[in-house]
């Protein structure tokens, strides 16, 4: 199977492109661009991607003298985005930044942003005066008038907390030149939710459980973390399965904590992970390679013929798919193309691959249409 | 049971938070799950908002709010009610009017109340090798003195100086 982004000459939009660029302050770029130029979570790997996924540090800054935006007039807001946007522009690693205005999207742009993780549910929600800054390779981003007025994010592929923290400490430093934090000696950082107070950093990691979740041993592994500082998240869906046994591990605590140390701690969690889930794996082939290898068959038989599919039926099939790709049941397979699909399936991305307007129904038949075409070999 | 953000349609998702070992929870109607990100797999652990926080409170809250409904910051016109209901601070102001109460909260969040991490470049000491030495001897006295507060500002400037270092020696640019 090729990359994804190599295929897209197979997929044929049923309009012309011409009318679907995105509004930015001072970019060209188009959202076609962006969906086919994948960030470098999405494109890199390391010696851990055969079960993290990726890797994110996330800053929370306010400029002292303004409201937090939860109290802030639209004045206000503008004043903060002028600011910040006239501190990207300063700042070395936003050079060739897109500036992207949220009020000025159509729904399922603001949609994408957040399946490409750009963008959280709430900042798409609140529009006014939300300004989205992206990076080269998606990388580095900002989300301008969130909770906070600054909401830094950096998203690595693989285990790489500490070369994110690097890049992020960097950018704060950078825009620190021309902004002025929040901070009190005593509380740090001061951010709107109390919660995010001190080094307003949030590290997570997104890991790829499969084998533990066939065993029954996700709740048991869980429960040996240390519940205090660290959060363990899997995405379920209105039952208590969870989808695509993709788990985010995260600090919860920001204050009395050094950020090293933090970094430190996920890391050693993370890792701790990576060693069970690989002793899952190998117990599970031990035991029962051809079941194993039956499992995986059967779910890229579906995804090969299926006609109708949802967004979770293929994330977890997907899920098994990788699985089955780290286990060399399907050599030919490239583990970042998997990764690329289970972005790519999801509602938002899909209205933009085929550029229509889709009701939930017609997405389920494209969505089998997309997956029968990149899984040809 | 009916969704704890809106009120209105009947909850089907829930959502719960383990901190400092007490597990609480909330519970949410499908919509209001899918705007708070909580459906998508491939997107983020979504915060902590309102209620929360009253939870984590517990009966102290509703004593408090009843003691200090009033009390409302100067600067952008927030009320502890509202925080309550929210979870959010208005501005940075905020922290000095509500102060009093923080430090329950804050250790009841974070087991702490006082910032270790990182400052603003404008805040932090320039030390050279020499002065770091003294320093260092500084600090181990005034922990055996038990002047914590001298303590904490020597031990920051002590990061400082280390982290400067560092810096130096990862990339071999002077900063």
């Amino acid at each position: 199977m090729n990359e994804i982004g190599s295929q897209k000459n197979r997929i044929r939009p049923r309009k012309t492109t011409d009318d679907v660029s995105i509004k930015t302050v001072n970019s060209t770029s188009k959202v076609n661009d962006l969906l086919w130029n994948f960030g470098s979570w999405l494109t890199e790997e390391d010696q851990f991607s055969d079960i993290v996924i990726s890797s994110r540090i996330r800053l929370a800054r306010n400029i002292k003298g303004h409201p937090f935006p939860n109290q802030a007039s639209t004045g206000d807001l503008n004043q903060v985005l002028k600011k910040v946007k006239y501190a990207c522009e300063k700042c070395h690693s936003f050079k060739k930044a897109n500036f992207i205005e949220i009020e000025k999207l159509s729904e399922w742009d603001c949609k994408y942003f957040v399946e490409r993780r750009l963008a959280s549910p709430q900042f798409i929600e609140r529009k006014v005066a939300s300004l989205l800054v992206v990076g080269p390779q998606e990388s580095l981003s900002i989300m301008v008038n969130e909770e906070d007025h600054l909401r830094m994010q950096c998203i690595e592929g693989g285990l790489k907390i500490s070369q994110a923290w690097k890049k992020i400490k960097t950018v704060d430093d950078e825009l620190e030149e021309n902004l002025n934090f929040s901070y009190s000696r005593k509380f740090g950082y001061l951010t709107a939710c109390p919660t995010n107070l001190g080094t307003g950093l949030r590290v997570s990691v997104f890991v790829h459980l499969p084998a533990l979740s066939m065993q029954d041993k996700i709740n048991s592994v869980m429960e040996t973390l240390p519940t205090s500082e660290i959060a363990v998240r899997g995405f379920y869906g209105e039952g208590t399965e969870s989808i695509g046994n993709i788990f985010q591990i995260s600090n919860q605590l920001t204050l009395g904590r050094t950020e090293e140390s933090v970094v430190e701690r996920i890391t050693a969690t993370a890792k701790k992970l990576i060693e069970i889930e690989r002793k899952a794996r190998y117990e599970l082939l031990e035991k029962d390679s051809i079941k194993l290898e039956d499992i995986v068959f059967r779910a890229l038989g579906i995804l090969k013929n299926a006609r109708i599919i949802s967004s979770l039926e293929s994330m977890d099939l997907l899920s098994t798919l990788r699985l089955g790709r780290e286990l060399e049941f399907l050599k030919d397979f490239s583990r970042l193309a998997i990764n690329q699909l289970m972005v790519l399936v999801q509602p938002a991305h899909l209205q933009k691959i085929y550029n229509e307007d889709l009701s939930a129904q017609e997405r389920d038949i494209v969505r089998a249409e997309f997956i029968r075409e990149n899984l040809q070999i | 049971m009916l969704c704890q953000l809106c009120d209105l349609s009947s909850a089907s998702v829930t959502i719960s938070y383990v901190i400092n070992d007490k597990k609480i929870s909330m519970n949410l109607c499908k919509e209001c799950a899918e705007k708070k990100g909580v459906d998508n797999p491939m997107t983020t652990l979504p915060q902590m908002f309102g209620n929360f926080i009253t939870q984590l409170l517990g009966e102290d809250s509703l004593k408090r709010s009843k003691l200090d409904a009033d009390i409302k910051c100067d600067s952008c016109g927030l009320t502890w009610d509202s925080f309550e209901k929210t979870g959010l601070f208005g501005c940075d102001i905020c922290y000095q009017v509500f102060s009093k109460d923080l430090n329950v909260i804050l250790r009841r969040i974070h087991g702490s109340n006082q910032h270790i991490g990182n400052r603003p470049k404008s805040q932090r000491y320039v030390i050279d090798d020499v002065e770091l030495k003294k320093i260092k001897l500084e600090l181990q006295a005034a922990v055996e003195s038990e002047d914590f507060e001298l303590a904490a500002e020597l031990r920051d400037m002590v990061r400082d100086a280390q982290s400067e270092l560092n810096n130096k020696v990862d990339d071999g640019i002077l900063r």
